[in-house]
């Protein structure tokens, strides 16, 4: 089922909790809203679920405009942040409810609520309440509960927030094979970035009650459309200054930016900017390498100054100081210096590796 | 399937819902007669009348009559009662008689034109006395009668009077004596129509003036105003209170079950009335020709001698003695030496003539005025009694917190605007503040 | 993991299969049917007759005025009556909550032998029969009464103690009024206590917090919504109980006032402007400890398991709990006890018990029709006006709760205001409003009786229901909501079995008050054969000779009953008990 949210807002009073809201997801596709605590995605799926009302805009299920219907009606399935798991019930119980809605017979019941204990493989914890069972597994029910129905959209709210790091590690690729398994179009919501980056078909970043980007994992994390964006998936450095022009002889153009660290060059940038225009420029950490022989150009090698340096096995991770202006940058494979606090360091990155960013104060117009 | 298992718990929802509804709102059907009347009168009443009553219909009118009982707490409840009755329905209150209360209650009735003529056949009316004890027994428009007669008098604690060191109660001056001070209990006027007729014997008896003071030491030796008449009779039983004012009947049925040793009951001589109980017929009585039946029968010597006569006794009550006077001059006849009650009021002297219409008349400025000046004021009034004992009762401090803020002939007056009550209570309220300023200064007028 | 996938092919369904919305439309028109209806009761069988009574206190005659609530506050009596029940109200609040703090303490801190046994009967106080109470009060306190006798005989002085002189009144009615309403407070405490989380106490205990400071800062403030909640039920029922202030003869005030002026052989329409002014005080009241509960809540993060903080008590320690709590109980209980002695007293007189006793009183209850009928019909139409108060209950506690309608505060505010009304009002209202109707209550009053039984009793319920819904997730209903059920399936399937220990809780108060209701079953019960158990003791009590003493074994047997009721109900539920009258 595809699912078309068609400028939604939402307000309560005068507080605007999502704006002009407008995404198409796939049918089949396990997309993600992803943003930090407050940015609106859990309304948005809310409003998706129909347990919000929406205040502006329409909500369409392939085509059909469901935004005035019920949440009884949209034949979603949700597993909640909580789970929801009603307490007095058997996990067998709480999964055939949906089921007994719809009426079905004893045998299609049966066969359902098996089919779904199998996915989830809680066929032996059917006849426990669920303050019996562990968080992992109370999310397993939850989840084989919003299945049993056969929904038309699965919506997840954080499901896996209340769970410690190993389980929420088995539980992703858990989900990960039974949305392979079922192919029902599926929208997670989630703060944790990884969880978004590691299992999503489509990332939709949310941030203030905005869409700001929606792009598959890599594009999200290559070409982000903000520094907003560039911040929030991944690491990143941001680093303010000014347009200082395009030099159009290069093969897809050679852009400049003025920072405090220096001149920079990149290939890349987003958005059309005039010089004097105020910028931002993102560098990956790990795309910061030590400029250690003089044989490299100037371009894009700077002096800084090493703060402190943490030693993590597969790499390291510096902290450096040029001025005011911090960066940080990830080194693999660094085994070859004698790096300590306070040394004097000279650091290059390539020239693709730095991308122009309209400020963050111009979101909005852009998206 | 699924529509059709709802559909089969619904329908046993739906079935259950209804039966309990039928259950709910299906009055018994009855095929003969009936007859509602609503009644103060306590339950043994009840008990000897209504089953006399249906026995006698069935021989007479060959029919069965169904009576229905109402009764709603009081005479006071009752009255209100078929006030909001009709209220909601002007043309009837769905009653056909009202029985008991006393007379101000039946006088209350006629005033608020609540009850209809009477119909009492001729040689009924032969053996009813127009007046018994200077009591008349009817009113002048004959909307109600009398059935039975009570008396008014003092109930007392023998041995909580000894212990006191206090003198039985003679007359209605003993209890304002500071001897009584906090041995009394009274009940309040607005509430009992019994304390308001006694409130009216007492100033009738001892003039206006005489008689505030006698009211005001009266209320000053109280230790509390009950709401009702019978409350009283309790507190003297319990022994929180030596002396009450009381009604005959309750008094001597008290003393039946505790000893004449224990508790006494005293008529003040000449200072007391003969009271009548009466019976009227509600306006649009549903049943009027059944009730008419039913006074005819109460008042036949028949249903006058169960008033009269003991438990067991031919044409006495067969549960439990009532001990009750009558007004058929051919009962008294027919049980001679077998009354519980010895008396003859008929024949006894020494009774006050009472107007029952003068005191209907005054009746709710009267309560008021007793009202604010003795209950609502009640400790003020405690506190300053205190003082004027202390200074040994001089006469002028008694007249002084006994004043009363209007003349007895300024009531009648009051009497017509107290239907406006805005102004009833303007008048009120400058009531409370005339006794509170007389009380306030009580003692300082030396 | 480990096991390999279920090989069937799952697909989505892309048709609301089942679900047929033909079906939850049905449920949804049934349940807001049903909402519909439960707000046009309250209009018609509580709104409609309560102001065919109320608008007398506007009405002059056939005028409009509002010259009585000046003429109220020009009445120095009124003013004073007003005062004085405010101070009423307040002192008995105050006293409930040092009574009931060390209880609520003990019952949700502590464990010991016999618990839920005496932690039940500390709830028996909570009723008591009408109109005979008096007279055991009267029989112990009276000038030559049980006491005074007692302490004359030994000696010990030498004139009665006038217990009930006029500076002592004020503190009679408290303790008077304490004794049978700690109970609410202690239900409250109790809950409030039990649901702080224990791990903050011993988070407290880690930094060096002494005790008595970890509960004034952190156990008191997190305690203090449910602590509130018990507060106002005690304070606005302290501030309209007219029988202890009427038992006691202290009646300087409103209640009192009230009473004097409407049941007035000759009315006062004054008193319907006192009882309007002490509706909006009630409700304002309420509102006022509404909004401070709101602003005030603090939600407890996630909260460990309980049971882990009480603590188990040594002998000693059970033995100071088992005399605390027997002389709270033995105190409490003394009004039902001297009732028991009266009923059993044989020719009782002027000493300081009955020097006879007698069960003829018991027997002649037992071989009359009236009591054993009225004990059937109160039983009958108790148990119908619980139910009926369970269901309206329940959907006005959701509507409000879940914010269904607007305005939910006002009809919170209104489904409050029985607690405020005197008895007679509505009653009255009844009267005027169904007569000459197919509810008749002259025709037959059962169907009145038991919607007034129920409309008087509704608080309770709502109150305790809707502290259940507070404390149930929203995520729950919804999630149902996603698999297409209605907000009323949801209702009966879901919300209902989880807040079923709060209806039990608030239906048993419903039913113990229901059976002791006064002003309803002595105005609307007219005929014997309808009578409920109150008014077959009223009828009792005024009978002549030994009438009182009979009542009271009638009194007797129906507190009995009610024990039963309590005590079953207080050992199934427990704790849960608790969570009742929670705003």
């Amino acid at each position: 089922m595809e699912v078309v949210f068609k400028n939604v807002t939402k307000r309560y009073g005068k507080t605007v909790a999502v704006e002009n809201f407008n995404l198409t997801i796939e049918s089949g596709a396990l997309h993600f809203l992803l943003g930090p605590s407050g940015c609106g995605k859990t309304t948005t799926l809310r409003m998706l679920a129909g347990l919000e009302t929406v205040t502006q805009g329409q909500i369409l299920f392939d085509g059909k405009d469901v935004t005035k219907s019920p949440a009884a009606e949209r034949g979603i399935g949700m597993v909640f942040q909580n789970y929801a798991l009603w307490p007095h019930m058997t996990v067998l119980k709480n999964i055939e409810y949906g089921l007994k809605l719809r009426g079905l017979s004893k045998e299609a019941l049966n066969e359902r609520v098996n089919e779904v204990l199998q996915i989830t493989q809680l066929v032996r914890f059917a006849d426990r309440l669920p303050g019996q069972l562990s968080g992992g597994q109370q999310q397993r029910v939850a989840l084989a509960r919003a299945l049993a129905i056969r929904p038309n959209v699965l919506l997840l709210d954080e499901p896996l927030s209340n769970l410690d790091a190993k389980l929420r590690h088995e539980m992703r690729d858990n989900i990960c094979r039974i949305h392979k398994q079922t192919g029902i179009t599926t929208v997670y919501v989630t703060h944790d970035q990884k969880e978004a980056l590691s299992m999503g078909t489509n990332i939709s970043v949310m941030h203030s009650g905005s869409l700001i980007q929606t792009a598959p994992p890599r594009d999200l994390y290559n070409e982000p459309r903000s520094p907003f964006v560039a911040g929030f998936i991944g690491e990143t450095n941001l680093i303010a200054g000014s347009f200082a022009g395009s030099d159009n002889k290069v093969v897809g153009g050679l852009h400049s930016v003025n920072t405090d660290l220096g001149l920079i060059q990149t290939t890349r940038k987003i958005g059309h900017f005039k010089v004097g225009d105020k910028v931002m420029v993102s560098i990956r950490p790990e795309a910061i390498e030590l400029a250690l022989t003089s044989t490299q150009s100037d371009v894009n090698c700077y002096d800084v100054t090493l703060n402190y340096l943490t030693y993590l096995g597969e790499s390291e991770q510096l902290q450096l100081s040029r001025g005011d202006t911090l960066i940080k940058a990830t080194l693999f494979n660094a085994t070859t210096h004698r790096l300590t606090d306070g040394d004097g360091v000279r650091i290059h990155f390539p020239e693709h590796a730095a991308l122009i960013l309209p400020p963050d104060d111009q979101l909005g117009a852009g998206t | 399937m699924k529509s059709n298992r709802s559909f089969s718990a619904q329908k046993k929802w739906i079935s259950a819902t209804l039966s309990l509804a039928a259950l709910m709102f299906t009055a018994p059907v009855h095929a003969g007669d009936s007859l509602t009347i609503i009644s103060p009168h306590r339950k043994s009443i009840q008990n000897e009348y209504v089953p006399a009553f249906t026995a006698w219909y069935k021989e007479k009118y060959k029919t069965d009559v169904l009576v229905d009982w109402i009764d709603q707490g009081g005479s006071n409840d009752d009255v209100k009662f078929i006030k909001a009755k009709f209220a909601a329905t002007p043309k009837t209150s769905g009653i056909d008689i009202f029985w008991g209360g006393g007379t101000t209650t039946h006088a209350e009735i006629a005033s608020a034109k609540l009850s209809d003529k009477l119909n009492l056949s001729a040689p009924l009316k032969k053996q009813l006395p127009k007046a018994i004890g200077g009591s008349n027994l009817s009113n002048d428009e004959g909307t109600y009668i009398s059935t039975a007669l009570s008396s008014f008098g003092i109930f007392y604690n023998i041995p909580m009077l000894a212990l006191e060191k206090t003198p039985a109660p003679t007359t209605w001056e003993s209890l304002a004596t500071a001897q009584y001070k906090d041995k009394i209990i009274l009940t309040d006027s607005r509430k009992s129509g019994t304390a308001s007729v006694m409130n009216h014997v007492i100033l009738e008896s001892a003039g206006w003036e005489k008689g505030w003071e006698l009211l005001t030491a009266m209320s000053g030796n109280a230790r509390q105003f009950t709401a009702s008449s019978s409350d009283v009779i309790k507190a003297v039983v319990a022994g929180d209170a030596a002396a009450t004012l009381a009604i005959d009947f309750y008094a001597l049925a008290k003393i039946g079950d505790l000893g004449a040793d224990k508790l006494g009951f005293v008529l003040p001589t000449g200072k007391t009335i003969i009271e009548g109980d009466p019976v009227s017929i509600l306006k649009g009585a549903p049943h009027r020709q059944v009730a008419d039946r039913f006074v005819e029968y109460i008042l036949s010597v028949e249903g006058q001698t169960i008033l009269m006569l003991k438990k067991g006794d031919v044409g006495g009550p067969k549960i439990e003695t009532l001990a009750r006077l009558a007004v058929n001059s051919d009962a008294y006849k027919a049980t001679e030496g077998k009354r519980v009650n010895p008396l003859n009021p008929n024949t006894v002297k020494g009774f006050l003539k009472y107007d029952t219409d003068k005191q209907a008349a005054v009746r709710h400025v009267l309560d008021d005025l007793i009202g604010t000046q003795l209950v609502d004021s009640h400790k003020e009034l405690r506190a300053a009694w205190s003082k004027v004992i202390k200074d040994g009762a001089k006469p002028a401090d008694v007249k002084s917190i006994s004043k009363a803020p209007v003349t007895a002939s300024e009531l009648t007056t009051l009497a017509a605007k107290w239907d406006n009550a805005v102004f009833r209570n303007e008048k009120i309220n400058e009531w409370v503040k005339f006794a509170q300023a007389k009380y306030a200064s009580a003692g300082k007028a030396k | 993991m480990t096991t390999k996938p279920a090989e069937s092919v799952y697909l989505p369904n892309h048709s609301l299969e089942g679900t047929s919305s033909t079906q939850r439309r049905l449920s949804n028109i049934m349940g807001y049917g049903s909402v519909v209806i439960t707000i046009a009761m309250i209009g018609v069988f509580l709104l409609w007759p309560m102001s065919k009574v109320m608008v007398k206190a506007f009405y002059n005659g056939e005028s409009l005025t509002l010259d009585y609530f000046y003429l109220l506050f020009d009445n120095h009596l009124m003013v004073e009556a007003i005062t004085n029940s405010l101070w009423v109200a307040l002192a008995t609040t105050i006293v409930c909550t040092i009574v009931a703090l060390p209880l609520s303490v003990i019952g949700s801190k502590l464990e010991f032998f016999g618990k839920s046994f005496l932690m039940g009967l500390l709830l028996v106080p909570m009723v008591m029969p009408p109109f005979v109470g008096a007279i055991g009060f009267q029989r112990f306190f009276a000038r030559y009464g049980t006491i005074n006798l007692f302490l004359m005989n030994g000696k010990i002085i030498d004139s009665p103690i006038d217990w009930l002189a006029d500076g002592n009144k004020f503190w009679a009615v408290v303790i008077l009024g304490v004794m049978h309403l700690y109970p609410i407070m202690y239900l409250n405490l109790a809950a409030a206590l039990a649901n702080v989380d224990p791990s903050l106490e011993e988070m407290a205990t880690t930094l060096g917090v002494k005790k008595w400071r970890q509960f004034k800062d952190i156990v008191w403030p997190l305690a203090r919504p449910g602590y509130f909640a018990g507060a106002i039920i005690v304070f606005i029922w302290a501030l309209t109980d007219l029988g202890t202030p009427l038992l006691i003869g202290y009646n300087d005030v409103i209640p009192v006032r009230i009473f004097n002026m409407v049941s007035d052989i000759n009315e006062n329409p004054m008193g319907f402007a006192l009882v309007f002014l002490v509706i909006m005080l009630t409700v304002g009241f309420f509102l006022l400890s509404k909004s401070t509960l709101n602003g005030k809540k603090y939600d407890m993060m996630a909260r460990g398991h309980v049971t882990s903080s009480v603590r188990k008590t040594g002998l000693f320690g059970t033995l100071v709990i088992y005399a605390v709590l027997l002389s709270v109980i033995a105190f409490a209980l003394f009004p039902h006890i001297s009732v028991l002695i009266t009923s059993l007293s044989h020719k009782w007189f002027m000493t300081p018990l009955p020097l006879e006793y007698t069960t003829e009183h018991y027997m002649k209850v037992f071989s009359q029709d009236l009591p054993v009928h009225g004990i059937q019909n109160s039983l009958f139409l108790a148990s119908m006006s619980t139910l009926t108060d369970v269901i309206l209950g329940c959907l006005v506690a959701y509507v409000i709760v879940r914010k269904l309608i607007p305005f939910t505060n006002v009809l919170d505010s209104i489904v409050m205001i029985p607690l405020a009304l005197p008895g007679i009002v509505l009653a009255f209202g009844y009267v005027i409003t169904f007569s000459g109707t197919f509810l008749d209550p002259l025709n037959n009053p059962v169907p009145l009786l038991v919607i007034a039984y129920a409309i008087r009793r509704l608080p309770y319920m709502v109150r305790s229901a809707s502290a259940g819904l507070q404390q149930t997730s929203v995520s729950l209903e919804e999630a149902s909501a996603t698999f297409g059920a209605s907000h009323f399936y949801t209702l009966r399937k879901i919300t209902m079995p989880l807040v079923l220990a709060n209806v039990i809780a608030g239906g048993l108060l419903c039913f113990a008050y229901a059976m002791l209701d006064v002003s309803d079953s002595m105005i609307l019960a007219m005929k014997d054969r309808f009578y409920p158990i109150t008014k077959v003791i009223y009828s009792l009590y005024l009978e002549q000779g030994s009438g009182e003493l009979v009542a009271s074994a009638l009194g007797m047997i129906s507190m009995a009953i009610l024990t039963i009721c309590i005590m079953g109900a207080s050992l199934i539920l427990g704790k849960k008990m608790g969570e009742l009258f929670k705003s």
